[in-house]
């Protein structure tokens, strides 16, 4: 049996580059290095002036991709510029994680997810299975999710915030949802995010898409099971759901 | 014309980083990645430093601060290459490039995958803070600045991740010798090996 001072010596020995002199990195030269970042930096800047299609080629879901890039795009500057995760305190790890899903990065957003980590939202659904979840966050990237949240109190590992949470559909239909977002974060990681939403907004909501759902129910029959792929579940949960939302939504608030 | 002296305060900082901590940082990450990963690592982990530079703290902080920065950079990359699975591959291919001598290398090189495979098996912090202490030889205050928790913390997880890791290893090397291999005469690797 090996004792704990012989496994640690073997671990220091297993050290893949003992010796930093003996490392073949590419020269040093930090000047040429901040030049490369300040072009691709401008770079970036220029390819954010691409003027938008026409209007007349401009097809719903194609107009829908541009919008979740351009929130992509937003959301990954507002999280390198607020300086979340990298001191990784509770609040700042919090908001990485609201920001990389606003910006529909779904590996950052992995990456500050524990593997064991709790998902609730109260009455409404929220996946327990990770697979689930990142399929939710692809729907959710599709549909221009966004969450705005404010008033965030931290204790130390919990992080308490008001939130608003809406996408491309829900702005369609004049709602919103509202209430509290609670986390709690444990060496980098969120182990639990639980929402309450508030009664009424989440009333709200409940009775703008049960009339949805009627209505699509009574138009596009077959839609129904892709839209809303559990008995339960209030909205889309993936991106099939998402786009077929998305092809019959303008004929239902023209409708409506 | 007059580049430098145009250069403002945040840049000089970046410079005087790069110039100071560029190996160790890609010392860092070539522990802990494979080869073809190590330039994008680096470039990442400076990248990261260039947008965050106002939150570089001085001095003796420098180091774990930047340490801190490449552990999340090369998490974030093995979470993108389909997680534990093919990182356990990878790490399986790195750790026996510098030993000298075939017998060495046939008892070193197994010894040290065993510990690396036994490493493997531990929470990813407990890991970073074994590596950082062994590898990067860094202190406890140090890894506790690197990883954004409290210096208690870190004498704790540091005690437990000592015991779980030398556990680890004993069953992997108990396995390994109750293996039909080991059972004709000498551990699997020797025999593996030799043959």
């Amino acid at each position: 049996v090996a004792t704990e001072e012989r496994v640690m010596r073997l671990l220091v020995e297993a050290n893949p580059v003992p010796d930093l002199a003996s490392l073949d990195a590419a020269e040093v030269n930090a000047t040429r290095y901040l030049a490369t970042l300040d072009k691709r930096s401008s770079n970036m800047k220029s390819e954010d002036r691409t003027e938008r299609p026409g209007r007349g080629r401009r097809r719903p879901l194609a107009a829908m991709a541009l919008a979740a890039v351009t929130v992509g795009v937003l959301g990954t500057v507002t999280w390198l510029t607020s300086g979340a995760n990298e001191t990784g305190t509770a609040v700042e790890v919090a908001h990485a994680w609201v920001a990389a899903r606003n910006a529909g990065d779904i590996e950052m957003v992995l990456g500050l997810t524990a593997d064991d980590a709790t998902l609730l939202g109260h009455s409404m659904d929220l996946p327990h299975r990770r697979d689930d979840f990142v399929e939710l966050l692809r729907a959710q990237a599709a549909a221009s999710f966004a969450i705005s949240e404010t008033d965030c109190v931290v204790d130390d590992e919990l992080v308490s915030c008001r939130y608003q949470l809406s996408d491309v559909f829900l702005r369609g239909l004049g709602v919103a949802l509202t209430g509290d977002h609670q986390y709690v974060v444990r060496d980098g990681l969120i182990i639990s995010a639980e929402r309450t939403h508030d009664p009424e907004a989440r009333s709200n909501v409940a009775n703008a898409m049960r009339e949805f759902r009627s209505w699509v129910k009574e138009h596009y029959p077959e839609l129904e099971a892709v839209i809303w792929t559990s008995r339960g579940s209030t909205s889309y949960s993936t991106v099939d759901g998402v786009q077929a939302m998305q092809s019959i939504f303008e004929e239902y608030l023209a409708f409506r | 014309m007059c580049e430098s002296l145009a250069m403002k305060a945040g840049d000089a900082r970046f410079v005087d980083l790069y110039q100071r901590f560029h190996r160790h940082v890609y010392g860092y990450c070539r522990r802990r990645t494979n080869a073809d990963m190590v330039e994008d690592a680096v470039a990442d982990v400076f990248l990261t430093v260039w947008r965050k530079i106002d939150q570089a703290p001085e001095g003796d902080e420098s180091l774990p601060w930047l340490y801190g920065v490449a552990f999340r950079v090369v998490q974030s990359q093995w979470r993108g290459i389909s997680r534990r699975r093919r990182l356990s591959d990878k790490l399986a291919s790195i750790g026996a490039e510098s030993v000298e001598g075939p017998e060495e290398h046939i008892i070193i090189g197994d010894e040290s995958r065993m510990v690396h495979q036994a490493l493997g098996r531990l929470k990813p912090t407990d890991q970073e803070i074994l590596r950082l202490t062994a590898w990067e030889e860094l202190a406890q205050s140090d890894v506790a600045r690197a990883l954004g928790i409290s210096v208690g913390a870190v004498r704790q997880r540091l005690y437990e991740a000592r015991k779980n890791l030398t556990h680890e290893f004993n069953r992997l090397e108990k396995k390994s010798s109750t293996s039909p291999a080991a059972r004709k005469g000498g551990a699997w690797w020797q025999q593996k090996n030799v043959l």
